[in-house]
């Protein structure tokens, strides 16, 4: 590979390398597979050259991955089918305790966002970012989700964490007793779900209902704290990026 | 188990002028399930569906006093009364089972709005005419554009909005493909029927018969023979021999064409 890839996320908090998912599961997934990654750790979303979101990059990253960096080139068949289904649960509550649950998104995401944001952005950024969040939160909910408040705070919150709890439990049943879903290596699958449990089970959450309900699922939060401490023994400091950001390559 | 009333009605969209590619697959799955179930419905066909529904969405059911919308709320509400189809898995399996059903609403059904809402061409020639049907001008276009644009909205909140057809057909592909891979040579995704089998039958089946400007979307389904075997046999076990009586079962929407060729 001619010049390293470049990959600019937000920077790590929480006891986690990056607190955006997606900006994590780029990460773990080059982590996993030692390709060579050159992080540039940003402080506002405009600093980004392309302008492009890291969800996308995902998507080019583990598609036009090289064989020699490609986690996912041992699974059989069924697997990569396994992985394609597991891929669609994305749970929509998790960006609904992080940005939306009012407690959650000014206690916490809002705080880290407005302290890491250089002045005068972090006035108007985290709002704009909430506010964006929740849009598309209505959009994927259908119309008249959160149109008025009482209603949100009773039905669809039960529903949201009723879903989400499922979700949690659903993959606590598939992963079993297994060390990563598809046996003893780590392959995209793995960095998917990992970049979305991390923060959940990292972040000190004021409301930390569906927290809790992680906490109980033991070989989840086993599967979180050991990804950690293999494959990012450094980043665990609040915050500070290691010495040398590239990759284990 | 509760008993079934026997005026047990589900509501959809007008079968010939009106119902669209990925109602259609919807209410067909949801159909599925319920013979998969053995509970007998009448298939009532209603312009205004989408305004009686309680969830804005098609199809729902009217059993007894309750009203029920779209596939997964009317399993938790048959399982309520004591039928279930997917009872027997394991908790592997049920993890699984819904992984792959979140699988096809995510792409299959997202493929099809896309294609009916958002490929310009499709959208002038079926789309637009056949929503608008039951509607005088200048209500037709209203309605149609109101819904368009809503369903255009959506696909920007999901990044599909800047996805071109080619790349939509290529994740329909892949869809298919994990979904042969998983199916492999068994007759049901977990060798007896469950609700993720109603709902692959559902849209595959929709797909496979129903006219559209081109055949790209059919033909990438057309490629897994395992697939097709999968919706002719279903079809066969659970909608066979009713078609001919009672137009009320199954009949895609648009002209009709041979799944078996």
């Amino acid at each position: 590979m001619a010049a390293p890839m470049e990959l600019f996320c937000w920077a790590g908090g929480w006891g986690l390398p990056s607190v955006d998912p997606d900006c994590l599961a780029v990460l773990t997934y080059a982590r996993f597979t030692g390709a060579p990654l050159k992080v540039h750790r940003v402080t506002s979303p405009w600093r980004s050259p392309s302008g492009k979101g890291p969800a996308e990059f995902w998507d080019q990253t583990v598609a036009f991955a090289p064989q020699k960096y490609n986690a996912d080139y041992d699974l059989s068949a069924t697997q990569s089918a396994d992985t394609l289904a597991f891929r669609a649960c994305r749970c929509p509550p998790q960006i609904h305790t992080f940005w939306v649950d009012a407690k959650n998104y000014v206690e916490h995401t809002r705080k880290w966002y407005a302290e890491t944001i250089p002045f005068p952005l972090n006035f108007f950024l985290p709002n704009a970012m909430h506010k964006r969040h929740l849009e598309r939160l209505q959009l994927m909910w259908g119309d008249d989700y959160m149109e008025d408040e009482e209603k949100l705070e009773k039905e669809v919150r039960a529903q949201l964490y009723r879903e989400a709890r499922e979700c949690l439990t659903l993959l606590s049943q598939r992963l079993g007793s297994q060390k990563f879903f598809f046996g003893d290596s780590p392959a995209s699958l793995d960095a998917l779900v990992f970049s979305r449990l991390a923060p959940l089970l990292k972040a000190k959450l004021p409301n930390g209902k569906l927290q809790q309900h992680l906490k109980s699922l033991q070989n989840l939060c086993n599967y979180c704290t050991s990804i950690l401490s293999l494959y990012f023994p450094w980043d665990g400091g609040e915050g500070c990026p290691p010495p040398h950001p590239a990759g284990l390559a | 188990a509760e008993p079934w009333p026997e005026n047990a009605a589900l509501y959809q969209q007008l079968k010939d002028e009106q119902i669209l590619l990925s109602d259609n697959a919807s209410s067909l799955a949801v159909q599925a399930f319920l013979q998969m179930c053995n509970l007998p419905v009448r298939v009532i066909c209603r312009a205004n569906a989408e305004y009686m529904s309680p969830s804005g969405k098609v199809p729902f059911i009217h059993v007894g006093n309750q009203v029920v919308s779209e596939l997964g709320p009317i399993v938790q509400f048959v399982k309520a009364k004591g039928h279930s189809l997917s009872d027997g898995l394991d908790e592997v399996q049920k993890a699984e089972m819904k992984a792959y059903m979140e699988l096809v609403n995510n792409m299959l059904l997202t493929a099809e709005l896309y294609l009916q809402w958002c490929d310009d061409v499709t959208v002038e020639e079926i789309t637009h005419p056949r929503y608008g049907s039951p509607y005088p001008w200048p209500l037709n276009r209203i309605l149609s554009y109101q819904k368009q644009w809503e369903v255009r909205r959506k696909m920007k909140a999901i990044g599909w909005a800047g996805k071109t057809l080619e790349q939509v057909l290529e994740d329909v592909d892949q869809c298919c493909h994990a979904l042969s891979q998983r199916l492999g040579t068994q007759p049901y995704f977990f060798n007896k029927p469950t609700e993720l089998d109603a709902l692959v039958f559902g849209h595959l089946f929709t797909i496979l018969t129903t006219q559209l400007i081109t055949d790209e979307l059919s033909e990438k389904v057309k490629n897994y023979s395992n697939l097709t075997a999968f919706c002719r046999r279903i079809e066969q076990q659970y909608f066979g021999g009713q078609e001919k009586e009672s137009p009320t079962t199954a009949a895609p929407p648009a002209k009709k064409k041979s799944l078996l060729r």
